[in-house]
């Protein structure tokens, strides 16, 4: 029988890859919320005659 | 605009989170290590619930892009997009982590095999949603392009679903019958079972709060296009 492979490295990337990949999508969704947060209050500054 | 979260969406991303957390520890404490690929196998039950998302979530957007041709009403089209989006983000993610998986395993990063051609066809079809949508300026007509390009595109999910079924491949079948050249095949014990089921338990869990959150996005965006397209008029 042959011993089982070290598949480490691999494994390990993998599963970066896969949660830093979800991780990251959830800092752009809150990112643009953030983004759109000012957006839509700068807008409304002016709007009220504030700026 | 108000940023509070209602408490459903709350109630949803602790649930997500929990069950991320459940699912990881299964996979890295509770799987068992398969004995010829070694522990390089436990990619599988992230990599499969990645694109069990990915084509779930395509689906979802051709469903609102009907509703969206049958109401004519805008929060379809932002439940649609914000479904495309993340779809190609799993779905992506899904193929480089079996990319990863499949270097010690087929001993290549890539190989044009069925599965794999079609999961690129399918990507690309989805890479093309958003260039072309946003080359089209009135809202209505957008959302109109979107709704329909949505559902034409949707037809590429049963075909890379399918294509491990129906063509010879290499790419290994998770249920039903291998073919004679599945390379990376393996039976699959009760506890990977139980892991496999709790990595999409948790991903799915975690697809809804991140489908909520960009359909929130969504919502406040166009929101904001429409008050500028009316101070423009």
């Amino acid at each position: 029988m042959y011993p089982t492979p070290d598949t480490s490295f691999y494994f390990y990337l993998g599963e970066a890859v896969i949660l830093g990949g979800i991780a990251l999508y959830i800092v752009s969704l809150w990112w643009r919320a953030r983004e759109l947060q000012a957006d839509w209050a700068a807008r409304h500054d002016l709007g009220d005659g504030k700026d | 605009m108000s940023n509070r979260r209602p408490v459903g969406l709350r109630v949803v991303e602790m649930a997500a989170a929990l069950s991320m957390a459940v699912a990881l520890w299964m996979v890295l404490a509770y799987a068992p290590l398969e004995r010829t690929m070694g522990i390089v196998q436990k990619v599988f039950y992230f990599h499969v619930a990645a694109n069990w998302l990915g084509m779930l979530s395509f689906v979802v957007a051709a469903a609102a892009a009907v509703l969206y041709l049958v109401t004519r009403d805008r929060k379809w089209d932002a439940l649609e997009v914000a479904a495309v989006e993340i779809g190609l983000v799993f779905a992506f993610i899904g193929v480089v982590s079996g990319s990863i998986w499949a270097r010690p395993i087929w001993n290549t990063w890539w190989t044009w095999d069925p599965r794999l051609t079609t999961v690129t066809v399918m990507l690309l079809i989805y890479v093309a949603y958003f260039m072309l949508r946003q080359g089209i300026d009135a809202p209505d007509r957008r959302a109109r392009f979107g709704a329909v390009y949505a559902i034409v595109g949707m037809l590429s999910v049963p075909l890379t679903f399918f294509s491990v079924r129906i063509y010879r491949t290499i790419h290994p079948v998770v249920v039903g019958k291998n073919e004679a050249g599945a390379q990376g095949a393996f039976d699959m014990t009760v506890a990977m079972r139980h892991t496999l089921f709790m990595s999409l338990f948790a991903f799915t869990v975690l697809y809804a709060a991140l489908l909520w959150h960009r359909y929130r996005l969504g919502r406040a965006a166009d929101r904001l296009e429409e008050e500028r397209l009316r101070w423009m008029e």
